[in-house]
């Protein structure tokens, strides 16, 4: 219980719930303002994302790509970098499972599983890696190219799967994978898929890799302090390749679960912005990956309830968004400053 | 700290304060569903693009206002902003459970339809302008080209330059019936017309419409069609930037701007659904797939609220045709390739 | 007579999660006197002075302020009681210029606006009185260290303060700034301020201080004239033991083998040649001392030879073979040991617990790690032995490094190269902002390094310090070796005047 607590304290987590209800009571107004009432689009949310069996599923469907892009955003966060390009990754990596799904043929059901999953990972890697690449090569900001890239990912994708990967039929989409390879819903009738437990095995895998392993240690230093970890004999080029694949590698896991989870097959458009939320995410879970876990699942209500919103009341869904974005608000500008002092007195010489 | 207590004193109050208002607003909407004794209860949920599209979901909408105002059915609909949220939506609306009939207007959801309708077999749903066949699911088609056949010869008639235009929101089949039909008339009528084609990609997507409408009227064409959706809009501000004109499409644009649109064709989603929800309060709904054309008047054309004057020369000629077509004398293309056949056959 | 006491703390204690850094401290200063606070590492100095600027809050304890009780809530309110603060760690905002850092947030205004002219010309009354140079227009980004500790002395003035706290202000100075310094405080006392000045260095107290207290342990021990001390006095009262400053000098009697080798090494920055054809020779059994003044290429010659800048011509050998070209990491693994110059910016990963900084650059060692994944049992056996052995202050070692004081900071740095084994020490200003039983140890241990036949290049800006230490001394000016003999044929004055570059 004590070690709960001081893991709760270390990680500021109680940092992120606070800014979160903060969040929440400011949106409040602002919805009061615009005419609805807060208290019945409160009530109708938490029913929406909590109410039943089916709401839960729901919340949890929604939370499971978030794991993955929250994962993968702080991810690059711990190395230190920024990579906004969870969205065109997942993309890319949720058309390679597709095509590895419909294309590669005579394999048995759990082995060409896994080898969607590798191909969708290593594609989105890779992906990630070239902003990466031109860090190290050209001095380019990651922010910049990972951005440009999602672009490119997501025209490129849309592209191919109105064309030559198209089913037959009305909708930019591809065939329909086979049974063997979408994932098992955990309830009928709901989207809820074993996604959600391969993003928090994730999560655990993620922890773990930060914490015993030689390169997360690498990155860790890396991203806390570059010097230091130069002077200290890290490779800061193999260093940021390493960050920028992991990280795009999470994030295609996010198309993953949603082309062979929730879908079944490549949909144009299938992501509504995860990879972006993904930064929210990363956010409120302080970059911990249990941290993120926990917030993903709090979006993922947002979203769910959200949804209830829309369909049941007049109150725009799209209140949800401004709480998502005062969230984000009143967790990084605090932390932003913080570092940036922090980052001042380490110029400005030694402390004592 | 003390500062921190203060402010969220502050905010306390003030929540309060809406918190009293929001339980008033929350009665007030008690009050309202106690129409709770509606003849049904509909599940809508709209194409991508969502209402004040002044084409397709207003359209529709317009239906199912009626269907309220007059058969005393109460609805909710949802808004999606992405193909892949149509299946969660039918999920949430069947997996609800109080829907009499679940309405998704556009092709684009025939997929979501056809898988939710599968696990929820006692759902009733209606898919406008796209075919989902299950025992379970009514689907509405539309014969565009039959309109699109009248306003081509509006267009052969109007056209000075003989160069006419039609900007295509997608180049899939829905919209190329649309192109083939709207060449067909052109051309039947004005034996010299020239058809210039193009598609946006995109239904949302304005900027890129008007491009391509300012390339076609630069290139010479006098009248162009928007046959794009949302994004059909860029081809009226084109039309304005040049001074040429448009043609509206899906609902009567023609007030968008009366001074170039002479004449848009519409479809009457309305009537469409207004009938099914009334066929599922009459109790006598069925399932299967209907094709709704002229005869049907689920297609038509719109001349008012337009400023230019339509010589009634033209309006006979396009009567004549249109009644060649219910008559079923003139069987319209829907594909391009049938276009030139068409053409050749009814010299 | 009463004596004035400016300020008097009474029964301060002060309390972090686990440490007692201050407990029941009572200290005073008197009003116009320059008080010189001393300690270890870890003592509580800064604590002590934060409490009294307001930033810490006491846990038991009050403060008097010329004879009145205050509750000093935070810095604001301290300044409002006359009191300034000169962190080590300047407060300035860069981008700005010097005026307009001093007059921040207590702008003079003409009507509604910022009247800049005003803030120019008070910004440079004040430093005119007190021989404080700043020019009032430059960006403070683009000041050196020295001008912006004026700065934040002026700043301090300007909010009309009669108390000045100073923490370690002469550990980033070079001689010379030194004693500009002291000019400086000499005149503050002249106009009856009144000075509390945080040092290790009791060379400097003993110059300037009129009365001492001594920390240890956030006990005060000890409270005395200045006439009436010794720094041996001092020294003892600080550490618990006595001190030795000598350092012995054993010459190492096998024979010296040349090591590390710089030859030639060219580098330019912006196209400014920084080295230019520098040559070293490291011996084994020697400490080579490299002195000069602070920016002639003493930076580049230690990333040059710890690989973190390329050269553009010329070789480095190790025993020999030319690692020019190595990266970092393998350097270290070859066996040269870096103690960097700046412990933030190269030496310490701050956010990193004490246990992780103390592997770093050694984390793939056998010891510390087995095919990609760390030993972390090892690694906090490691760490409470470099811990105990080299005597670092802290609870636990899984603390993060940040909430280390200074000089226990350095310790980090130094036991993890020292406890390595490295062929080559390159130790720069490896007693930086160290306290003196601290700077002993430290001494004595690169000794005992050099005893054992490891080669050490030190680099310092402390002249005693090369002096005392080393047996050759090569003197770098404008990036060329001006100078290199045995230590015994250079005195203070010859080496100042080849560092400056004057013959
Ligand atoms: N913010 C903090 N959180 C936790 N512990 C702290 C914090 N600041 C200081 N300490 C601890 O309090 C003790 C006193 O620290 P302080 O910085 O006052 O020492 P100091 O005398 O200034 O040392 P130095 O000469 O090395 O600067 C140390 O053990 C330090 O680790
Ligand atoms: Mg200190």
């Amino acid at each position: 219980m004590k070690k709960l607590l001081k893991f709760i304290y270390k990680t500021d987590l109680l940092f992120s719930l606070a800014a979160f209800i903060l969040a929440l009571l400011i949106s409040g107004i602002i919805i009061s303002l615009s005419g609805y009432s807060p208290w019945e689009a409160y009530v109708t949310m938490t029913a929406g994302a909590f109410g039943s069996p089916n709401a839960v599923a729901k919340t949890l469907a929604k939370a499971t790509p978030l794991i993955f892009t929250g994962l993968a955003v702080a991810f690059s966060f711990k190395g230190g970098l920024f990579n906004i390009g969870a969205e065109g990754q997942l993309y890319m990596g949720g058309f390679a499972a597709a095509l590895v799904g419909i294309y590669v043929q005579g394999l048995p059901g759990i082995l060409h599983l896994f080898l969607a999953v590798v191909a969708a990972g290593i594609v989105g890697g890779l992906w990630s890696t070239i902003a990466g690449y031109l860090k190290i090569k050209r001095g380019t900001h990651e922010v910049i190219v990972t951005i440009m890239l999602n672009y490119i990912a997501i025209f490129l994708t849309n592209y191919f799967v109105s064309y030559p990967f198209k089913a037959e039929g009305m909708i930019p989409r591809t065939e329909e994978l086979p049974a063997s390879l979408q994932l098992t819903r955990l309830l009928p009738h709901s989207q809820l898929t074993t996604g959600l437990l391969m993003g928090i095995a994730f999560a655990l895998i993620v922890a773990w890799f930060m914490k015993n392993t030689v390169y997360g240690y690498e990155i860790k230093a890396m991203g806390f302090n570059q010097d230091a970890a130069e002077a200290g004999g890290v490779n800061l080029k193999r260093g940021i390749l390493l960050t920028m694949f992991i990280s795009g590698f999470l994030a295609a896991m996010a198309g993953v679960t949603e082309v062979l989870g929730v879908h079944g097959y490549f949909i144009k458009g299938f992501s509504p912005g995860y990879g972006y939320d993904g930064m929210a995410v990363a956010v409120m879970g302080r970059n911990n990956p249990l941290g993120v876990v926990v917030s993903a699942i709090l979006f993922g209500a947002l979203r769910s309830g959200g949804m209830l919103l829309d369909r049941v009341t007049d109150i725009p869904g799209d209140f949800v968004v401004i709480i998502q974005a005062l969230v984000i608000i009143f967790i990084a500008t605090p932390a932003i400053i913080k570092k940036v002092m922090k980052k001042k007195e380490r110029r400005q010489g030694n402390g004592n | 700290m003390k500062k921190i207590v203060a402010c969220l004193l502050c905010l306390m109050m003030v929540l309060s304060l809406t918190v009293g208002c929001g339980q008033k607003a929350a009665q007030d909407n008690a009050e309202d569903g106690n129409a709770e004794e509606a003849t049904a209860k509909i599940g809508v949920v709209l194409g991508i693009g969502g209402l004040g599209d002044k084409s397709f979901n207003d359209n529709g909408y317009a239906g199912i206002v009626r269907a309220k105002d007059e058969l005393g059915i109460a609805f909710d609909y949802v808004e999606p902003k992405d193909l892949a949220e149509f299946e969660t939506y039918h999920r949430e609306f069947s997996q609800d459970g109080q829907y009499d009939l679940i309405i998704g207007l556009g092709f684009d959801q025939a997929d979501a339809i056809k898988k939710v309708a599968q696990e929820f077999p006692e759902q009733k749903f209606l898919l406008i302008d796209g075919v989902v066949e299950a025992p379970n699911v009514a689907s509405a088609i539309f014969k565009d080209y039959e309109k699109a056949c009248l306003i081509g010869a509006f267009a052969g008639q109007v056209t000075k330059t003989n160069k006419v235009g039609v900007v295509g929101g997608m180049d899939i089949p829905l919209i190329n019936a649309f192109v083939a039909g709207y060449q067909a008339g052109a051309k039947y009528i004005n034996s010299d017309a020239e058809v210039l084609v193009n598609y946006v990609g995109a239904w949302k997507d304005p900027n890129t419409a008007k491009e391509m409408a300012i390339s076609m009227y630069d290139k010479g064409a006098d009248i162009v069609l928007q046959a794009a959706g949302g994004s059909g809009l860029g081809v009226f501000s084109a039309a304005e930037e040049k001074d040429k004109y448009a043609i509206g499409a899906d609902v009567n644009q023609n007030a968008l701007s009366p001074d170039h649109i002479v004449v848009s064709a519409v479809r009457r989603l309305d009537n469409v659904i207004y009938d099914q929800i009334k066929k599922v309060v009459d109790g006598n709904w069925e399932s299967g797939v209907f094709n709704l054309g002229l005869k049907e008047e689920a297609v038509s054309y719109a001349l008012e609220d337009s400023n230019i004057e339509m010589p009634q020369e033209y309006i006979d000629k396009v009567e004549e045709l249109k009644a060649k077509i219910i008559a079923g004398e003139l069987v319209i293309p829907n594909k391009i390739e049938d276009v030139d056949k068409f053409l050749t056959d009814n010299k | 007579m009463k004596v004035l006491y400016s300020v008097e703390m009474k029964n301060i204690t002060k309390r972090f999660s686990d440490t007692v850094a201050n407990d029941s401290v009572n200290f005073s200063v008197k009003k116009g006197e320059i008080h010189s606070l001393l300690g270890e590492n870890g003592a509580g100095k800064t604590t002590l002075m934060k409490t009294l600027y307001g930033m810490y809050q006491p846990n038991e304890g009050e403060i008097f302020i010329n004879g009145h009780k205050e509750k000093i809530e935070n810095p604001a309110k301290a300044i409002s009681l006359g009191i300034a603060m000169v962190h080590q760690h300047f407060m300035l905002v860069e981008p700005l210029t010097a005026a307009e850092n001093v007059v921040l947030g207590y702008e003079p205004k003409k009507g509604m606006f910022f009247n800049l002219d005003k803030a120019r010309e008070e910004v440079t009354q004040i430093s005119e009185k007190y021989g404080l140079k700043v020019d009032p227009l430059e960006k403070v980004e683009d000041l050196p260290v020295g001008a912006k500790q004026r700065l934040e002395i002026i700043k301090g003035l300007y909010r009309k303060a009669d108390i000045l706290i100073l923490d370690e202000p002469t550990a980033v100075l070079t001689p010379l700034e030194v004693e500009d310094l002291f000019k400086v405080l000499r005149k503050l006392k002249e106009a009856g301020k009144t000075i509390i000045l945080i040092t290790h260095k009791l060379k400097e107290t003993m110059e300037i201080a009129d009365r001492v207290t001594v920390l240890r342990s956030g006990t005060i021990v000890y409270t005395a004239e200045k006439t009436e001390t010794s720094p041996e006095k001092l020294a003892e009262m600080m550490v618990g033991r006595k001190v030795s400053f000598e350092v012995k000098k054993n010459p190492v009697e096998h024979e010296k083998k040349t090591v590390l080798e710089l030859k030639k090494a060219c580098y330019s920055k912006n196209k400014v040649k920084i080295l230019n054809e520098l040559s070293l020779n490291i011996k084994s059994g020697e400490i080579l001392g490299l002195a000069g003044v602070e920016g002639n290429g003493q930076t580049e010659v230690i990333e040059a030879l710890t690989g973190l800048i390329p050269l553009e011509k010329g070789e480095i050998l190790l025993q020999g073979e030319r690692i020019t070209d190595l990266s970092p990491i393998k350097r270290i693994k070859a066996g040269i040991g870096h103690i960097p110059e700046d412990r933030n910016k190269r030496g310490l990963v701050e956010d990193f617990s004490i246990k992780e900084n103390l592997i770093l650059g050694y984390h793939r060692k056998s010891d510390f790690c087995r095919k990609g994944i760390l030993k972390n049992n090892n690694i906090a056996k490691f760490a409470s032995k470099i811990r105990t052995q080299f005597n670092i202050k802290t609870v636990d070692v899984d603390t993060e490094a940040a909430a280390l004081s200074g000089g226990n900071q350095q310790k980090i740095v130094i036991g993890r190269v020292l406890s390595q084994e490295p062929k080559v020490i390159i130790a720069a200003q490896p007693t930086r902002g160290v306290d003196i039983g601290a700077i002993e140890y430290i001494h004595n241990k690169l000794m005992e390094m050099k005893e054992a036949g490891k080669a050490i290049l030190l680099i310092s800006a402390e002249l005693d310090e090369i002096m005392k230490l080393s047996d050759r001394i090569a003197v770098i000016y404008e990036g060329q070796i001006v100078a290199e003999d045995e230590a015994d044929n250079f005195d203070e004055y010859k080496l100042g005047a080849l560092m400056t570059g004057s013959k």
